[in-house]
């Protein structure tokens, strides 16, 4: 299975230059969104990295559906996005906040 | 099973009885189902949080390199070695089962390389575009790494739940109501019984 990247340019070319050749380059958290909901769209694909800076600004419902994908499962890279899901399930289903 | 439909006899009495023994059985393994499955998630929410801190860092630290490399080599040629990279890396997931839980494993193969793996010609390079290419696999090795291990949080968070709430619905349903039933069938019992005695001391009083 394949690695996709989404993100700035300057976050999309460092991912390049580890190799990854299925990435899209977006600017706003507008672009982002129809960017990610075309990757996932992607056959092949079993990872989506999405740069964190810019999905802040995403809208807060389709984030935390996109943190829930499993395929592809989808990592925030960068910024503070992308464990708050995780934290509120854990907090639901063990009644803690254990993430710390 | 709504107490009005019971049929007050004794071998109903046996079967609900049978019936609340097969529940608190049932119950006390599921209760340990769950402490066991919270104590698995503990040791993987460990570790979790040590990859998302590790994550960060490497990010951090990759950018700024990329950053350099820009300063220095322009987006030009840092574009054309990324574009002469020929080998993509690939991920292989299969599955492990932990409790009954189907988790994923995420194996990756051809992300760490050497320089002269990478592709683009060493001669005409410079050694920070290594730099850059070197922190942004390592980066990425940890992403795959918290990929899979988060996935595994959210899956054993899943089942987590489902037993909690049959644990939940045993102690406050199920169980509840069985003992209820026994009740009002032993209740009855013991009025039929009593009618019956009544009965008896009149048709004998009549004689």
């Amino acid at each position: 299975m394949r690695i996709g990247v989404v993100g700035s340019k300057d976050f999309t070319l460092g991912f390049r230059l580890a190799g990854i050749k299925l990435f899209k380059e977006v600017s706003s958290s507008e672009d982002m969104e129809r960017a990610i909901k075309e990757m996932m769209g992607e056959k092949d694909i079993g990872i989506l990295i999405a740069e964190g800076g810019l999905a802040e600004k995403m809208r807060r419902e389709f984030r935390e559906e996109i943190e829930e994908s499993l395929e592809p499962i989808v990592i925030f890279v960068g910024g503070e996005t992308g464990i708050e899901s995780l934290r509120e399930r854990i907090r639901l289903s063990v009644g803690v906040d254990l993430w710390k | 099973m709504a107490i009005r439909e019971v049929k007050a006899t004794r071998s109903e009495l046996m079967e609900v009885k049978k019936r609340i023994k097969l529940s608190e059985s049932g119950y006390e393994l599921l209760k340990k189902k769950r402490d066991g499955l919270i104590l698995e998630f503990r040791g993987i929410l460990e570790r979790a949080i040590e990859i998302r801190e590790r994550m960060g860092k490497e990010s951090a630290e990759a950018e700024e390199k990329l950053r350099d490399a820009l300063c220095y080599e322009g987006s030009l040629a840092i574009e054309s070695s990324a574009l002469a990279i020929e080998d993509e890396p690939e991920i292989v997931i299969r599955s492990k089962n932990i409790m009954g839980v189907v988790v994923p494993i995420i194996e990756a193969t051809r992300v760490e390389k050497n320089a002269h793996e990478r592709g683009y010609g060493l001669i005409g390079t410079s050694s920070r575009i290594d730099e850059v290419a070197k922190a942004y696999e390592r980066l990425l090795e940890t992403i795959i790494l918290a990929a899979e291990i988060e996935t595994t949080m959210r899956r054993l968070l899943e089942e987590i739940d489902k037993t909690k709430r049959r644990v939940n619905a045993l102690e406050y349903k199920v169980i509840p109501e069985l003992k209820e039933i026994a009740r009002f069938i032993q209740f009855r019992l013991e009025e039929m019984e009593r009618e019956n005695i009544f009965m008896l001391k009149r048709i004998k009083a009549k004689e």
